[in-house]
């Protein structure tokens, strides 16, 4: 990955001033921490009911149902509530120009070049925005598919013969029960197939898993991670605050926005 | 009893797989709440003390995880055995729906190829249920009656059963549901058997007799839209032939199976008809596979025998229809020694049509309460009547 | 000198093509709700629309017959000319009638199995003979 040069003021570094990036809101960390806990609940559980296992069949079912609702219910809420960060994430997962062909092309934006081109340089990668192609691609994928897992799942679950929670009852021809179990399955294996890769990414390979510390902490990116693989999105940063360190009893704010 | 029969008898007709997903489809058509149960997701199982064998559950599954016990094997040695002289009868509902079986639309009737198929089969009789259809109107028919004549304190009619309002007895689920339900009610139920007893009864002796065939190497199979029947077949008391009257009932899907497994091109056929004896079927014989059908033709019969002349236009509207209760009356002009008999120039005739058996509930609350309008009930267990019976081919389509 | 620690963070407000974005994101979202709830509830009804098809396949077969009534049937008088009341036709009345064409329910079908089994129905046919010739 090549280093873009930073031009952005606010996004210099130098012997005076250390950058801190704040990358995810406390509201973004919590949908998301709801969102991971919804998903992994429903994921184990839903595995190991397609699998048949006999055991506690009920308390699974319940499990997965709760999950669902847990990680419907945050993303929902979290789109409404924070409807500014919201529509600046899917702004970004649906925008794609010649960086992005250029990432693919590279290719996969290097992560395979210390394993299938050992003795050579590093290829060149555009640099990226917030999110690079491939985690783009797969907010999409997810964003999709959990939509589309929630909607079948929901039906499902209204189907049953107490309905969700009694209250809520439909009558869905078998048909219509196979093609939308069916439709549930395909697209978990899926979003699993994508989940995998972002968790490998997020929470295990060394590389990248700096991120995790951002996402269940508290917020903040790492400074030459950042500049190194999402050099474009640091050109576009603002001032939030700025603190003296050395001088305790005095501190500064400042806010002066960018020229966009 | 052969090994089936008796596993039938003691733990039914239909069974879920264990490999059941648990989704509930089934418990929603099931009429007597014999599938259990317990939380969301869990695999479901039936119980045999109320499952009435209807097959609904099966046909419903979304999955194909439910099963009915199969009669075929036998059907196939029995066929393959030259010292069995095997006679098959054919429901009138399984005409409505074979043809899916073989890429063809529903809303096809596949009679005429459908006994070609049999023939072909090595069957040495075909008949039509629709014959003993015919038979079973004349014989309930007369008996609905007599109970109504002694109702009416008519002379000659004493040996009558007494119990109004008769009900129809041909649906081998409805006879199941109301020996679970009403035991106290069943001098109700008409002592007419099924078309598909009667049948095998009369094949056995009668047929038998006239065709030089010795009764004891007659193989008797139906071949039913229903999966109840292979329950009725088993029960220990249709033996009035000496024999077992029914030896086997194999489904249409399973017909279709054994068409296909015979290599035989069902498509292209030459239509025929069935063989003569026990194989003749009126109009009102055929309509019994749709719900208000058996109603319809015992009252086409009832009518002349009351009134000594036709029904004018047949077709009784009133009792068509797929809701799950509806009645109708029909007013009979009572001819002159019925009139004598009764002293009522006409006989208004009260009755009443269940689709579905959990909906005969109301029906029978009245008739335990002592007043139900009702002269004659007929109940099928199978929302839409035997067309749409647990035995007959599947249809998912949402589309 | 003072070291200064800067905080940055992405601009407070968004732009109008990220509005819309979010926007679409939403109004998408509950069109997918909608259309596939609707599709699958709607689906309930159709499936009636098999039975009914197949209700009309024996009503024209019905139409289509030249005898539509059961006490036309030839073959049935027959049965009962010959067998079950010979001589004419006299449905449910004779031993030969009761026994194949008539059942009993619930704790009454023990003694009719013993009846079956000890009767022949040999002696049934010697019965309904002797019947018909009082009723005749």
């Amino acid at each position: 990955m090549s280093e873009m040069h930073i031009t952005n003021p606010a996004a210099i570094e130098t012997d005076d001033v250390k950058v801190k990036i704040f990358k995810h809101h406390l509201s973004s960390r919590i949908a998301h921490g709801c969102v991971a806990l919804g998903f992994c609940a429903a994921a184990i559980t839903g595995v190991l009911l397609f699998l048949g296992v006999d055991m506690s069949r009920g308390a699974m079912a319940l499990v997965h149902a709760l999950g669902g609702l847990l990680l419907t219910v945050a993303a929902l809420v979290y789109s409404l509530t924070n409807f500014k960060f919201f529509s600046r994430f899917v702004a970004t997962c649906l925008h794609y120009d010649k960086d992005d062909l250029g990432w693919i092309t590279a290719p996969m934006g290097g992560y395979l070049d210390p394993y299938l081109f050992r003795n050579q340089p590093p290829h060149y990668v555009p640099p990226q925005d917030k999110y690079n192609t491939g985690q783009k691609g797969a907010g999409v994928v997810l964003f999709v598919g959990t939509l589309i897992l929630a909607i079948t799942g929901f039906l499902m679950w209204a189907n049953t013969s107490s309905g969700i929670f009694g209250i809520i009852k439909i009558s869905l021809a078998p048909g219509t029960t196979w093609l939308l179990w069916r439709a549930h399955l395909l697209v978990c294996v899926v979003t699993l197939c994508v989940f995998a890769v972002h968790f490998f990414l997020g929470a295990i390979y060394p590389v990248t898993n700096v991120e995790f510390g951002t996402m269940f902490g508290n917020g903040i990116a790492d400074y030459k991670y950042t500049k190194k693989k999402h050099g474009k999105w640091l050109q576009t940063l603002e001032v939030m605050e700025e603190k003296e360190l050395d001088a305790p009893a005095e501190k500064k704010e400042l806010e002066e926005p960018a020229d966009k | 009893m052969s090994i089936t029969r008796e596993t039938i008898q003691s733990k039914g007709v239909i069974s879920i797989q264990p490999t059941c997903k648990g989704c509930d489809d089934c418990v929603a058509v099931c009429p007597n709440d014999a599938i259990t149960v317990k939380e969301l997701g869990t695999k479901h199982s039936i119980d045999f003390n109320k499952c009435v064998n209807c097959g609904q559950c099966l046909i419903t599954c979304p999955f194909g995880r439910i099963e009915d016990v199969s009669m075929v094997n036998e059907v196939k040695s029995a066929i393959g055995d030259p010292s069995k002289f095997v006679m098959v009868q054919v429901a009138p509902a399984v005409r409505a729906s074979l043809a899916v079986a073989f890429g063809q639309e529903e809303g096809v009737d596949a009679e005429g190829k459908m006994f070609a198929a049999m023939k072909e089969l090595g069957f040495d009789k075909v008949y039509d249920t629709t014959f003993s259809a015919d038979l079973t109107i004349l014989e309930e028919g007369h008996e609905l009656i007599a109970r109504v004549m002694k109702s009416l304190n008519v002379p000659g009619y004493e040996d009558a059963e007494s119990a109004l309002p008769q009900f129809t007895s041909c649906c081998p689920g409805w006879v199941r549901f109301a020996e679970l339900n009403f035991p106290d009610q069943l001098e109700h139920l008409s002592t007419a058997k099924s078309p598909m007893q009667m049948h095998g009864a009369v094949i056995k002796t009668y047929g038998a007799e006239r065709l030089g065939v010795a009764p004891s190497k007659v193989y008797s199979v139906a071949v039913m839209p229903c999966t109840a029947k292979k329950f009725e077949c088993s029960r220990p008391e249709f033996i009035s032939s000496g024999y077992n009257d029914v030896d086997a009932v194999i489904t249409t899907r399973e017909l279709a199976q054994m068409i296909k497994d015979a290599g035989i091109d069902f498509n292209s056929l030459e239509e025929q008809p069935c063989d003569d004896l026990m194989g003749e079927g009126t109009g009102a014989g055929v309509i019994f596979g749709n719900t208000g059908g058996v109603m319809e033709a015992a009252l086409r019969t009832a009518y002349a025998v009351l009134s000594g002349k036709e029904l004018e236009g047949i077709e009784i509207a009133d009792v068509r229809g797929e809701q799950g209760v509806r009645d109708a009356s029909v007013t009979i002009p009572l001819k002159k020694e019925f009139k004598k008999a009764t002293g009522l120039d006409s006989l208004e005739v009260k009755v009443a049509i269940v689709s579905g058996a959990a909906n005969v509930k109301s029906v029978m609350a009245d008739v335990a309460a002592g007043n139900s309008p009702y002269h004659f009930v007929e109940v099928m267990t199978c929302p839409g009547g035997c067309v749409n019976g647990g035995g007959q081919i599947i249809n998912h389509d949402i589309l | 000198m003072a070291r200064i620690e800067r905080t940055i963070g992405d601009p407070k407000n968004i732009t109008r093509r990220e509005a819309v974005m979010g926007a679409g994101a939403l109004i998408f979202s509950a069109f997918c709700a909608t259309a596939i709830g609707g599709f699958a509830i709607g689906t309930y009804e159709k499936v009636m629309s098999y039975i009914s098809k197949r209700i009309e396949v024996l009503y024209a077969n019905d139409r289509n017959r030249a005898k539509r009534r059961s006490h036309e049937n030839a073959e049935c008088i027959e049965l009962y000319h010959t067998y079950l009341s010979p001589g004419t036709m006299m449905p449910a009345k004779t031993e030969l009638s009761h026994r194949l064409c008539h059942t009993t329910y619930g704790k009454n079908v023990k003694k009719q199995i013993e009846h079956l089994q000890s009767v022949s129905v040999e002696h049934a046919v010697e019965e309904t003979e002797a019947q018909m010739k009082t009723l005749l």
